[in-house]
């Protein structure tokens, strides 16, 4: 230590003494520090110790002219005046001259200056605070504590020093810089971003705000650098984009700009401030998305007709950015979906006709319109499951099952499933309804009616494509009554695969929908099981009648079917039970209506089945066994006594009409089991065509079914009945679905307006509509002809406004 | 609007006669507990009964048009001679006018003599010229106010409907359809509601495509409402819409001229 300290009372002096030091601690401007006289190149220990006790020295006894230094007095100072204000001053000054003198190197860039100098000074600055640390604890403190906001701690004093002398000067220029090095980086030269990264930092450190010199603010970073950064921004990828989209396709715009913006977010934002970082994004998304949305939107259909998952998730990713694009990318999905089902049954509905057409060789007009209804309903759920399976998938892979896609999907399967060329064909009436529940229903036989083909060949089919294809029926009443008809059939002829298969199917047709739904299906199984029990009840009870024996009781297996659920209609039809099986038939009925007192036993003839074995081949060779009807055994039974009848006579034995007769008749001509003498079609019904039993009966096989060969109507008797008797039958469950329809809706409604008691038209019909949609889509105009019937019938009531109904009790 | 309903519920109470009921019901606008209210603050504590004399003059008139058969009342003979002297057709909106001033339910019952006299002495009528006076005014009423039309159009399906009918035959309904729209054939008459001629004849042609035999008083109510609405085809195409409430028929009305390419 050469020096002496100066005297505490003497500013000049003092000031004098620490401005070297002052100097040291901030750095000489470039050149070397080994010119000053006092202090060597580095600033030692001791000479900030000096600068340091000169300075308290200073402020604690400025004022006491005695210089001593006494408890009392400092006690005295502190607690009267605080000293500072004009070394304060000074260095105020000697910090703007010390700034302003700063020069730049030659060829130096602005920015690296900058950055330089910076660098240097905030580590002086806060080497100076230090030095000044008592001053700043009592002078400073007691300044700002009464109010004085314009004087700041030393450290705060430099940088709001640098902001006015350094900063505000050259920020233009400055952030020009720091920005041409953003572009050229986004350009994609590799560049040393430790300049930028500093000069950023200090816009952020430059926030000041002198209230609260605690809390940084934003306010230079924000205006003099982020406004002008996202300006640039903007400019920039608007450009980029504009020339990319110009000379590239849009796929390959989709994944430059993807990667652009996980450039941006994951290497630029990482010198700027956080508070940036939402709105580089946005900006980024507003210029490289949604300024391009129409574009991308447009390539979404040809990135969906190519089923690149790559490509479409990319453009979801991008789009996903901004999320009021979704919508309408997802309104494009669900459209897309949507022809594209159409489209595929189209195909399939083309390829079916053309293969017919080359099949005859001849498109005659009855082929045609008869194609629709010759696909097979494996092909048509496959096709529709296919379309499904396909756009599920991109919705998983490609959306993330994104909420708007999901629900988009399922409103584009519920419409190409229910509405197509095949469900619909065009000219159809405005309310046909849709053909797809029938196909599912057929599609649901094929799947569980046992096959006399080679068995695998179902393995395609699955009782999951039913499920699928089910959730999107909007007629599911539709569906269960076809399929009702269907499983009658395979229920009574026994053809069903096994009984555990149609239990699954029904079980999970019940969970999807409803057990009222299933409730018709499930009683028909268990009447079956009921009327196991009762074959076998029954035949345990004639093998103990006295009379007993293999002819008189032949075996017998009843079905005891409840009327309403089941669709089979009872038609009285005019017929004499063989005396062959009277006494089977009498003794279940006395056994069922001992059993159950007051049930009535209809007799559905026309459907009833029977084995009969026939010894009329060649001597020597096993008995025949024909599967015939109960008409045909019957007609056959007649032959046992005689084997020549004329028509008439036949019918006096049988009493059966002569169109059964002739239906009946028919395979067995064709099957040369029956000789008909004149042969013809026209002679077949007339009373005196006589009908001979061919002895011995030739045929490759000893086991023959005639009852598949016999048509409800017969072909040429009554011209061109087959085309109506099947129409009619289309009609009738058509009729049925209706009527079913309408008596649900009136009940609906009544509900409804029971509770309501007064219910404007719009909320009813709505109501009406929630309330069915688990098993129809109500149409409007059914739901009214339910409340016009309904007002008719004076349940309800219009109000006076004609826009509301009230309850009538 | 006075409901005929709520008339009955009203003398049903309080067991005064019809008119007086209709009287409070209209001074409290067709609302039943005000009207009730009203009647029995007015005339709470003392018998309410008509203090006015009947004229002898519509006395007279009664007589003239009783029946002699012993009866009572007037039956449709004299009613038909009444509608002619004063100068009517049977099939003119006034003679329902009429019917509606006297409280008729039904062309098939007999007027009461009571009845009669009631409604007139209401209106304070006593010769035919007062009533014929009466008459002019309601006439003047068809012609601006709609509601008052709208009363005698829903009034007028009870007098035509038949007797246990829930409904009037397709004829009927569009005689008096005509009687209420069809402006153009005399020329003077034009009420308050001008449904166009094309889209009366329209509706016509409809109902007889369609094959529908009658109008029951829902549809005949809407159909007041729907041309009141829509009173060209015009309108129609613009602005209808299947989802309100109109009743099926009319549905399909605008179907059938969809399909016509009316529009």
């Amino acid at each position: 230590m050469t020096d002496t300290l100066p005297r505490p009372d003497d500013l000049e002096a003092t000031w004098n003494f620490v401005e070297p030091g002052i100097h040291q601690i901030l750095g000489r401007d470039g050149t070397a520090s080994s010119t000053l006289k006092r202090v060597d190149k580095v600033l030692s220990p001791t000479m900030y110790m000096e600068v340091y006790t000169a300075i308290y020295n200073y402020c604690v006894n400025k004022s006491s002219s005695a210089g001593q230094f006494n408890a009392d007095n400092s006690r005295q100072n502190q607690s009267s005046l605080l000293i500072g204000g004009e070394i304060y001053h000074k260095l105020q000054n000697c910090l703007q001259e010390y700034l302003s003198k700063l020069e730049r190197g030659e060829n130096e860039a602005f920015l690296h200056f900058y950055v330089r100098r910076w660098k240097r000074f905030t580590v002086g600055a806060i080497f100076l605070n230090h030095a000044f640390d008592y001053m700043n604890r009592y002078w400073v403190q007691k300044e700002r504590s009464d109010g004085k906001r314009h004087i700041f701690d030393i450290n705060t004093l430099c940088l709001m020093t640098w902001k006015e002398v350094m900063f505000d000067q050259n920020v233009s220029q400055l952030v020009d810089e720091v920005l041409k090095v953003i572009t050229l980086q986004r350009d994609g030269c590799a560049i040393s971003h430790t300049d930028t990264n500093a000069a950023i930092r200090s816009f952020v450190a430059l926030g000041i705000d002198p209230q609260d010199l605690k809390k940084l603010n934003l306010n230079v970073y924000i205006q003099h650098f982020e406004k002008p950064f996202l300006e640039s921004t903007r400019a920039y990828y608007k450009r980029f984009s504009d020339e990319y989209l110009e000379n590239n396709s849009v796929a390959e715009y989709i994944f430059v700009a993807q990667d652009k913006i996980k450039d941006e977010e994951t290497r630029i934002v990482l010198y700027l401030d956080d508070h940036t970082k939402k709105l580089l994004s946005e900006a980024l998304n507003q210029v490289l998305i949604t300024d391009h949305s129409e574009v991308l939107e447009g390539e979404f259909v040809s990135l969906l007709d190519s089923r690149d998952e790559n490509k479409i998730s990319t453009l979801h990713d991008l789009m996903q950015r901004d999320i009021l694009l979704l919508p309408k990318l997802a309104q494009a999905y669900e459209e897309y979906v949507k022809r594209t089902g159409e489209q595929e049954i189209s195909l399939l509905v083309a390829e079916h006709r053309a293969r017919l057409n080359d099949a005859t060789e001849e498109p005659s007009l009855q082929k045609r319109t008869t194609a629709n209804s010759s696909i097979p309903p494996n092909e048509y759920v496959k096709k529709l499951i296919e379309v499904y399976q396909t756009f599920i998938k991109i919705t998983r892979d490609c959306f993330q099952n994104g909420p708007l896609f999901t629900k988009a999907l399922d409103n584009a399967c519920r419409a190409f499933i229910n509405v197509n060329e095949l469900a619909i064909p065009p000219g159809s009436p405005k309310l046909a309804t849709s053909k797809t529940p029938e196909m599912l229903a057929k599609y649901s036989d094929q799947l569980l009616k046992r096959s006399s083909k080679a068995p695998g060949s179902n393995t395609e089919l699955s009782a999951d494509a039913i499920m699928t294809i089910f959730k999107f029926l909007t007629d599911k009443d539709a569906f269960e009554t076809h399929y009702r008809r269907l499983f009658a059939k395979r229920l009574i002829h026994g053809t069903s695969t096994t009984e555990e298969d149609e239990e699954a199917v029904i079980q999970r047709l019940q969970s999807e929908n409803s057990m009222e739904y299933t409730g018709k299906i499930t009683k028909m199984l268990q009447d079956i099981r009921l009327s196991k029990q009762l074959e076998k009840e029954f035949e345990s009870a004639v093998r103990i009648a006295p009379d007993y024996n293999r002819v008189r009781y032949p075996e017998f297996q009843p079905f005891v079917l409840a009327e309403t659920m089941w669709p089979f209609s009872y038609q009285d039809v005019e017929f004499t039970l063989p005396k062959e099986l009277v006494p089977t038939h009498s003794g279940l009925e006395k056994l069922y209506t001992n059993k159950h007192n007051g049930r009535i036993l209809k007799w559905l003839w026309p459907l009833c089945r029977g084995e009969i074995t026939a010894d009329i081949g060649k001597p020597g060779r096993p008995p025949f066994i024909f599967t015939v009807t109960l008409f045909q055994m019957t007609i056959l039974l007649q032959f046992n006594d005689r084997s020549s009848l004329t028509l008439e006579e036949i019918q006096e034995g049988t009493n059966l009409s002569t169109s059964n007769i002739v239906s009946s008749m028919i395979p067995f001509i064709r099957w040369k089991l029956i000789q008909q003498s004149p042969p013809g079609l026209e002679a077949l019904s007339k009373p005196d065509t006589e009908f001979k039993l061919s002895t011995p009966y030739k045929a490759l096989k000893t086991k023959i079914n005639f009852a598949a060969g016999v048509k409800s109507e017969v072909p040429g008797l009554v011209s061109g009945s087959t085309n109506n008797g099947e129409l009619s039958e289309v009609q009738k469950i058509e009729k049925e679905l209706n009527t079913e329809r309408q008596i649900f809706l009136e009940a609906c409604i009544v509900r409804i307006m029971k509770a309501r008691r007064k219910l404007p038209h719009a909320t009813l019909v709505n109501e009406c509509i929630a309330q069915s949609h688990q098993r129809f889509n109500a149409k409007v105009s059914l739901i009214k002809r339910a409340i016009d019937n309904l007002i008719a019938k004076e349940y309800l009531q219009r109000c006076d406004d004609g826009e509301s109904y009230e309850y009538l009790a | 609007m006075v409901r005929d309903e709520d008339i009955s519920e009203f003398v049903a109470l309080t067991n005064c006669p019809r008119q007086i009921a209709r009287k409070f019901l209209a001074n409290n606008h067709g609302a039943l507990d005000y009207a009730l209210n009203d009647f029995y603050d007015t005339c709470h504590g003392s018998y309410c009964t008509e203090t006015r004399q009947v004229s002898n003059k519509l006395l007279n008139l009664l007589e003239r048009y009783t029946s002699t058969d012993g009866h009572g009342g007037i039956l449709t003979d004299g009613l038909i001679q009444f509608v002619s002297d004063l100068g009517l057709e049977l099939e003119d909106p006034l003679t329902l006018c009429l019917a509606h001033t006297m409280d008729c339910t039904s062309f098939h019952e007999p007027i009461s003599g009571d009845q009669f006299i009631e409604s007139w002495s209401i209106q304070t009528c006593e010769t035919l010229e007062d009533i014929r006076n009466r008459l002019e005014d309601q006439e003047k009423k068809l012609k601006f106010d709609v509601e008052y039309l709208e009363t005698i159009y829903q009034y007028a399906f009870g007098l035509i409907v038949d007797p246990g009918q829930k409904s009037v035959s397709i004829e009927t309904a569009q005689e008096y359809w005509n009687i209420f729209f069809d402006n153009e054939g005399q020329g003077k008459k034009k009420y308050a509601i001008n449904p166009s001629k094309d889209i009366l004849s329209k509706w016509f042609s409809y109902l007889k495509a369609c094959g529908c035999q009658s109008i029951n008083r829902d549809v005949w109510q809407m159909f007041f409402k729907f041309v009141k609405k829509y009173p060209t085809t015009q309108t129609l195409k613009e602005s209808y819409s299947e989802l309100d409430a109109w009743p099926l028929v009319i549905d399909e009305f605008y179907e059938y001229l969809e399909g016509q390419s009316v529009f």
